[in-house]
């Protein structure tokens, strides 16, 4: 006697099939952690928001942000965060993001972390939040157990490292760390405490080495904030002479010290 | 990815996103979007590792049917296959394989685009929803045995870069 198979998974009547049937798997609770510890451990007043988009609505954001020369190559594949150009402090996250993040991603910790540090506000200059970015994705990736590459901009990484440093030799007992979050908070009073430093002398004296940045700080008044004015300027790049100096003449001075 | 190509990467990256921050600044926005045209694509691995796809033409009944085995606690398997110059999506139930939706078109001429490559892509289902009595599913392709180690540091850089360009 034949005997009907056994209804298959997907074997319904049409009747019970309901348009209510949804699904969405995008569980955003480890990425929302992900951004409180960043926000815990930089300690601001103000945070960022944070926007977990579906997937029409991130196709949109793209297509928002980039031109459609880019989308056209598949640039768009690259992305998941965007920023809200009418609120810095805002982020964008793609449903693909949220997925890697719930597998432990360490690609994706990396994108997270670093675009929310970019988020949050700062009034360095760009080369000197990149270097302190890197420094302090280092920490926070000890603070939330979580793996993260700390190099992509190690030159500028190199500059904030030498001034944390001369930070530290000179301002006992406070760490380097507590120094990178002040440079972060409040970067008026980091460059008030590193003119007040030694080392500050001999940096000066090593500018005025200088013959062009000798000729610049000549006619200020102040020459220590004019120094500290234009390593903080949003034009300077590591290139620049001063970067250069500035790193040289920390490990000059920290190697004098440790003598 | 050997070190020195890792280091590449990171390079024009960083010199991208240094270029399209320099000329929006001066107010040339064009330009800023040229560059980003022209070489954006060394600044990345050749393969992204994952990106969602809304399908096209979704077959209501499977995406309905796997959103209630879901809803049971089962994981309906999902697989990719070239049909007729395009990508679809089934999900395979039992013996058979049910269709789910096609790739958009974009998303289907990247897939023939990489060749054998293709094949590294696996469709993982993302959503399943009712807008107006019409069912949208959302999958993402997500490579296969992708491990940071092989393809490097992230592009944070090219991150960087895709913030400075311009407002469309």
């Amino acid at each position: 006697m034949a005997t009907t198979p056994p209804p298959g998974p997907f074997d319904f009547d049409d009747d019970d099939l309901l348009v209510t049937d949804e699904i969405d798997l995008m569980d955003d609770f480890e990425l929302r952690q992900i951004i409180a510890g960043v926000e815990r451990f930089l300690g601001t007043k103000r945070g960022i928001r944070v926007s977990v988009l579906d997937p029409q609505q991130w196709e949109e954001q793209v297509n928002a942000t980039l031109h459609q020369a880019a989308r056209k190559q598949g640039a768009g594949r690259y992305l998941h965060v965007l920023h809200d150009p009418r609120d810095p402090h805002h982020l964008y996250i793609s449903p693909s993001a949220v997925m890697a993040i719930n597998q432990r991603s360490k690609e994706m910790y990396n994108i997270i972390v670093f675009a929310a540090l970019r988020r949050f506000p700062c009034e360095l200059s760009t080369m000197l939040r990149h270097g302190l970015d890197d420094l302090v994705a280092g920490r926070l990736a000890a603070e939330l157990d979580i793996e993260l590459f700390e190099g992509t901009y190690p030159e500028e990484q190199e500059l904030v490292l030498a001034l944390l440093r001369v930070l530290v030799h000179d301002f006992p007992p406070y760490d380097e760390i507590t120094w990178a979050l002040l440079m972060r908070r409040d970067p008026d009073r980091f460059f008030y405490a590193l003119r007040q430093s030694k080392f500050c002398s001999a940096w000066l004296r090593a500018v005025k080495g200088d013959e062009w940045l000798a000729g610049l700080l000549e006619a200020a008044p102040k020459k220590r904030k004019a120094l500290t004015d234009m390593l903080r300027e949003e034009n300077l790049t590591v290139d620049a002479s001063l970067v250069r100096l500035t790193i040289e003449s920390a490990n000059r001075y920290l190697g004098e010290g440790e003598a | 990815m050997t070190d020195d190509q890792q280091a590449e990467q990171l390079d024009s990256a960083r010199k991208l996103a240094r270029q399209v921050s320099d000329l929006v600044s001066d107010g040339k926005d064009a330009a800023a979007r040229g560059v980003f045209t022209r070489t954006w694509r060394d600044s990345v691995p050749d393969l992204p590792s994952r990106f969602p796809v809304t399908l096209e033409n979704v077959d209501e009944r499977t995406a309905l049917a796997v959103a209630r085995l879901i809803g049971g606690g089962s994981e309906p398997q999902l697989g990719l296959r070239r049909r007729k110059g395009s990508y679809e999506v089934y999900a395979i139930g039992g013996h058979h394989e049910n269709r789910l939706g096609d790739l958009p078109a974009a998303d289907s001429e990247f897939l023939i685009g990489l060749g054998k490559q293709a094949s590294l892509f696996e469709p993982f289902l993302l959503q399943i929803k009712s807008v107006e009595a019409r069912v949208i599913c959302a999958i993402e392709l997500v490579r296969a045995e992708q491990t940071a180690e092989a393809d490097g540091a992230p592009p944070i850089a090219f991150q960087d870069a895709v913030e400075a360009l311009p407002n469309e």
